[in-house]
């Protein structure tokens, strides 16, 4: 890849200050909120269930949107102009539903049941007492988040190697490095505060690239025309086949099931605040995304070949046009923003991953029945923390194929086991334990099982089917299956 | 054209709009 063209701009003295900058404010957001967050676990993993709701709401988008957004949303916009706004409808309008009527059933459970995780949630809710069913869920997290974190570093590995010329082991590390950091000290909260303060910087350079790229080039109108001139497939967006279009709406599908995500409904202060979460984050959402298929389609009218980017590579095509039309401080707010998209899921899914260890395995299996010091329990989440960055690190070293192998499922694969199974929980009453394990199991399976078998990819992206299947396997068994007296029971706390 | 503008503009407005009106029709609901 040819990055000498970033590089320039990146060193600029105004690039550099507008990104160390950037920096220093999430690194003393961590510090401002260690102390709050050495409280407790309930601090430590979900602020408490103290957030305020406009956090939440961008926390919430900011933690689902990874560089996937930023790279490669804009760079399938430049590839096939708007019909990738497919890629990005089904998540935004599934996450609506999420906010309003999901998440307000799993804040008024969790809760009513101090519940900290997920699986926390499952097993209140299913009397699980032999911890067979929090183990399997933790299991399926781990595997998963260990890879999707381990993935988020190399991607900003990448993003520095790209943005300021240096090695990318060494980006990885520094990556890390920043995550950690304020991760460890503050907790949720100060994951939470950073998630906002990035989401600004992600819509700020994803609103004003495109606005600036396409004045530059006479307006919309001649921007269209061009586009027009160059293929009517980049001004069309049905140029997509039904399959692919279904497929892409189907993304949304992982939202529920993607548990960085729900830890953020979880944690408001009230349930009733999250109707306006659900405006404030549909909203930036929106913006964020739209934002990125304009800049695909300015990028194409800038650069008419791929292979004028570097390395030829769709994905540098947003930090390229940024290149071209900021000023340098924009640039570095543009640069601060890939890593911001990077680190708001990255310090999420760490939390999640930490959480399962900590709250799951250690309190409410290892040590069942007992009572730990909380400020044992803190230290411990911490120490855990920094062993599952030292984990995710030798995993994206040593196993950089089984981390792209864990990432290309993780998102679909938690979505078609986690999803289907917790809707049927917070809506069903019949829902049995039973039932949620076919749903998990299925779920996993049936989603590597599709990807796997010839043509069927093609036909659809496996996560369609492997909800479809869990949501079936766990209504047929639950209905073949008694749920226990105390399931009834539990479901009623759902409710105000 | 037509599908163009609609996609790019119009749908990420009714989007919102949908938010909105599920926000205010859940409001409703709490009295």
């Amino acid at each position: 890849m040819d990055e000498s063209q970033i590089i320039s701009v990146a060193l600029d003295p105004y690039a550099i200050g507008a990104f160390i900058g950037y920096l220093i404010l999430i690194i003393g957001v961590g510090i401002y909120a260690s102390r709050f967050s050495s409280q407790g676990i309930s601090e430590y993993f979900i602020g408490g269930r103290k957030i305020n709701r406009f956090v939440v709401a961008l926390s919430a988008v900011v933690s689902g949107r990874s560089a996937w957004l930023l790279l490669g949303v804009t760079g399938m916009a430049y590839a096939q102009g708007p019909s990738a706004i497919w890629a990005v409808v089904g998540y935004i309008i599934v996450e609506i539903f999420l906010f309003i009527y999901y998440a307000r059933r799993l804040r008024n459970f969790t809760g009513k049941r101090n519940c900290i995780t997920i699986p926390d949630f499952f097993a209140e809710r299913f009397g699980d007492h032999d911890g067979r069913l929090r183990m399997t869920i933790v299991t399926i997290f781990l595997v998963f988040m260990i890879g999707y974190i381990s993935a988020q570093f190399v991607a900003g590995g990448k993003a520095f190697a790209s943005g300021f010329g240096m090695e990318m082991n060494t980006g990885i590390m520094v990556t890390a490095l920043i995550v950690v950091v304020y991760t460890i000290i503050g907790g949720f909260l100060a994951v939470s505060l950073t998630d906002m303060i990035q989401a600004i910087f992600m819509i700020l350079a994803l609103v004003i690239l495109p606005i600036i790229a396409i004045a530059d080039y006479g307006g919309l109108g001649a921007l269209l025309e061009q586009l027009a001139i160059m293929d009517i497939m980049f001004i069309d967006p049905f140029a997509i086949s039904v399959g692919a279009a279904i497929g892409f709406v189907g993304i949304g599908l992982g939202s529920p099931g993607n548990p960085h995500i729900l830890a953020r409904y979880m944690s408001i202060d009230d349930s009733k605040q999250l109707r306006f979460a659900a405006v404030i984050g549909t909203t930036w959402n929106v913006l964020m995304a739209w934002g990125a298929v304009f800049i695909g389609l300015a990028g194409r009218v800038y650069f008419p070949e791929a292979g004028l980017l570097p390395g030829g590579d769709t994905e540098n095509l947003f930090p390229m046009l940024a290149q071209l039309h900021l000023h340098p401080i924009l640039f570095g707010i543009v640069l601060a923003s890939i890593f911001a998209a990077i680190m708001s899921t990255a310090d999420s899914q760490l939390l999640v991953a930490a959480s399962s260890v900590v709250r799951d395995i250690y309190e409410k299996i290892y040590r069942k029945g007992e009572v730990v010091p909380q400020k044992k329990l803190v230290l411990y989440s911490r120490i855990v923390v920094f062993s599952l960055v030292v984990v995710a690190l030798l995993f994206g070293f040593v196993a950089e194929e089984l981390v792209f192998w864990l990432v290309l499922f993780a998102w679909a694969g938690l979505g078609a086991s986690i999803g289907p199974t917790s809707i049927l929980a917070l809506y069903w009453s019949g829902t049995t334990r039973a039932g949620v394990f076919a749903g998990l199991i299925t779920g996993t399976f049936v989603t590597i099982g599709w990807y796997y078998t010839e043509g069927l990819s093609e036909i659809m992206y496996e996560l369609i089917p492997g909800f479809i299947a869990a949501f079936m396997a766990t209504w047929l068994v639950s209905l073949f299956t008694k749920p226990a007296p105390e399931t009834k029971r539990a479901f009623e706390d759902m409710f105000n | 054209m037509i599908s163009f503008y609609i996609f790019m503009f119009a749908l990420p407005f009714g989007i919102i709009l949908l938010a909105i009106y599920l926000a205010k029709k859940d409001a409703r609901k709490d009295g």
